[in-house]
């Protein structure tokens, strides 16, 4: 034990003498380690602002959405693969559309465990104005469900009523930044007034019922010419654009107590029937959650494999430690010789070698982690994330790092062990 | 004279033990133990300083640290350098660092010191204080002292000379002794 710390403190006294050797040998560690914990870090920032952004978005909620038919159950030949990407690339039909009876079936079906529905029609983005004031806005038709999952704040005016929804009227909701744009900010003067909207080669008048506080977007928040939503009841919407009651996605948002991830199983067969023919699509349910499970899952299978690769970097730093260890004990030939003689045994001359590269390794490991989380928070800061450095990463790069040393120092540490004291003492 | 190889012919029986077929760590306690080294060219271990080198036998012997350092300190009083004791290597001159070789050569208090021309790379004044030094430990601490030398004045002041030429022993006589 006591020889440890004689060889650690011998070993840190070697490497203070030669400075410059010292940095250039750990160079290689430091790089190697540096980019490992930089990559975890911003990937860990990136997969936690991804799942909290996700997680607030209502993780129970059920995703229903058209996908192009994966062909498994083709032949799965070659022929078939070659068919199944041609597929891919189909584009959306008429009959492929879900459509508003099969939504209705199935709320009758499962009525214990819906608890709204979720559907958006966009119809377009375009401009409104108000004598020669001008705003930039993106029209959509929802249904009442889609206020659950995105709640808005109101601040003046009322919500799109039931009869609003039920008889699909001309009512619009608004964002207090188009009020701003096109009435000066009167909440009360644009209250009830009607405005023009031109989109899609359709035309029609809408009253302002209510308006929202729009919540303004962190990273686009210095575009001042951001479209502003505005909201109309999905009926409406129809109607507006002549299109039928399809949809190629909807959200639903479950009762309190039911398990999203059984319902959405349900939900996947309950379509089945409806696409058993279609041979290019078919319908997929799935909940939010399994949705961040899933990409968190892929950002992480990303990072490690970077991570991975940056990690051959640090293999090349080992191989720069074993050839500076290599010349050390050439140089120091007589003074293991000397130890030798001074009753060094074979396993005290190794152990000194290995530590002195384990220390090499380690210090350098330090500055690389330092390096790593350093770079890596002003990277996540700069893409905007909370910066997430992991401890465990840390500790397993510093772990990782003294073990490249024992690896690399080991054959040149044998090879000073194995020197014969008396040629070692006569090396010139 | 070599302690730790297989010899061709016969047996070396050190102490009761046979040298030829000892192991590593056989044959590293007796150079520990039994056998101080001192070298023409010091072999100080460098960036150490002296009371660390004078350590250093006892190191290998696992010797607690203040018994270490308290037994180094007297050995270098004992030739005196006292004094020097926290200089490195390359701060000492020649026959100072000599001594301290000679100090870690008595660390782990051997019964032999071996000496191959101790003073061949001094002048003849500090050749002399070191060679007095040998007398010294021969006479006070009663340590048998092989030197190699090549000098016939030094090899005088021996109790025994005996002459190797080619590695055959040609001579062996009682030498003056400088008692």
């Amino acid at each position: 034990m006591m020889l440890l710390w004689e060889n650690i403190i011998l070993a840190v006294n070697g490497l203070l003498s030669n400075k410059t050797r010292a940095f250039l040998t750990m160079l290689g560690i430091i790089i190697g380690i540096g980019s490992v914990i930089a990559i975890i870090t911003v990937g860990n920032s990136l997969t936690l602002s991804l799942s909290e952004d996700m997680q607030s978005m209502g993780a129970n909620d059920v995703y229903v959405m058209l996908e192009p038919r994966s062909d498994e159950d083709e032949n799965g030949s070659i022929d078939g693969v070659v068919y199944g990407t041609l597929q891919k690339s189909e584009e959306l039909k008429e009959e492929d559309y879900i459509t508003t009876e099969m939504i209705d079936a199935m709320c009758e079906k499962y009525p214990n465990e819906v608890y709204a529905i979720n559907l958006q029609h966009t119809i377009g983005q375009t401009s409104v104005a108000v004598g020669k004031k001008s705003a930039s806005v993106n029209v959509s038709g929802v249904s009442a469900g889609y206020f659950v999952t995105n709640k808005l704040e109101m601040l003046h005016g009322a919500m799109l009523s039931a009869s609003d929804f039920a008889e699909g009227k001309n009512a619009i909701l608004v964002a207090d930044k188009l009020v701003e744009d096109l009435f000066d900010g009167d909440a009360q003067k644009a209250l009830g007034s009607e405005i023009e909207i031109n989109c899609n080669n359709s035309a029609g008048s809408f009253t302002i019922v209510g308006v929202y506080k729009h919540e303004q977007n962190a990273m686009m928040g210095m575009s001042f010419d951001m479209p502003t939503e505005v909201y109309m009841p999905l009926k409406t919407a129809n109607n507006f654009d002549h299109l039928e009651n399809n949809y190629s996605s909807f959200q639903v948002v479950t009762k309190v107590g039911v398990n999203s991830d059984e319902f959405s199983a349900k939900l996947q067969k309950f379509f089945e029937p409806y696409y058993r023919n279609n041979r290019n699509f078919e319908v997929t349910a799935m909940t939010l959650s399994s949705m961040v499970d899933m990409l968190t899952q892929m950002l992480s299978t990303i990072t490690i494999a970077i991570a991975v690769i940056a990690g051959i970097a640090l293999l090349v730093g080992g191989i720069g430690v074993m050839n500076i260890m290599l010349v050390s004990i050439t140089e120091r030939t007589r003074e293991i010789g000397t130890r030798k003689a001074l009753g060094a045994k074979n396993s005290s001359i190794r152990v000194q070698f290995i530590v002195e590269a384990m220390i090499i390794c380690l210090i350098g490991g330090i500055f690389g982690v330092i390096l790593g989380v350093g770079g890596g928070m002003g990277l996540s800061n700069l893409l905007g994330y909370p910066a997430k450095p992991s401890i465990a990463a840390i500790v397993i790069s510093l772990g990782f790092s003294m073990s490249v040393g024992v690896f690399f120092g080991y054959y040149p540490a044998s090879k000073a062990a194995k020197m014969n004291p008396i040629d070692a003492l006569r090396y010139e | 004279m070599e302690f730790w190889t297989d010899q061709p012919r016969g047996t070396y029986i050190l102490d009761g033990i046979d040298v030829g077929n000892a192991d590593d760590a056989e044959l590293s306690k007796i150079r520990n133990q039994k056998i101080g080294f001192v070298f023409q060219t010091y072999n100080l271990i460098s960036k150490t300083n002296a009371l660390k080198n004078v350590e250093l036998p006892m190191l290998y012997a696992g010797v607690n640290q203040h018994t270490r350092k308290q037994r180094a300190k007297e050995l270098l009083e004992l030739v005196e350098m006292g004094d020097r004791a926290k200089h490195l290597p390359e701060e000492l001159s020649g026959g100072q660092k000599q001594r301290v070789a000679i100090a870690r050569a008595m660390a782990n208090d051997p019964a032999i010191i071996l000496a191959d021309e101790p003073t061949g790379a001094l002048d003849s004044k500090t050749g002399r204080l070191v060679m007095d030094l040998f007398h010294k430990l021969n006479r006070e601490k009663k340590k048998t002292i092989v030197l190699i030398t090549h000098s016939n004045e030094l090899a005088a002041e021996t109790d025994r000379i005996i002459s190797i030429r080619d590695g055959n022993i040609v001579d062996s006589v009682k030498g003056g002794g400088k008692a």
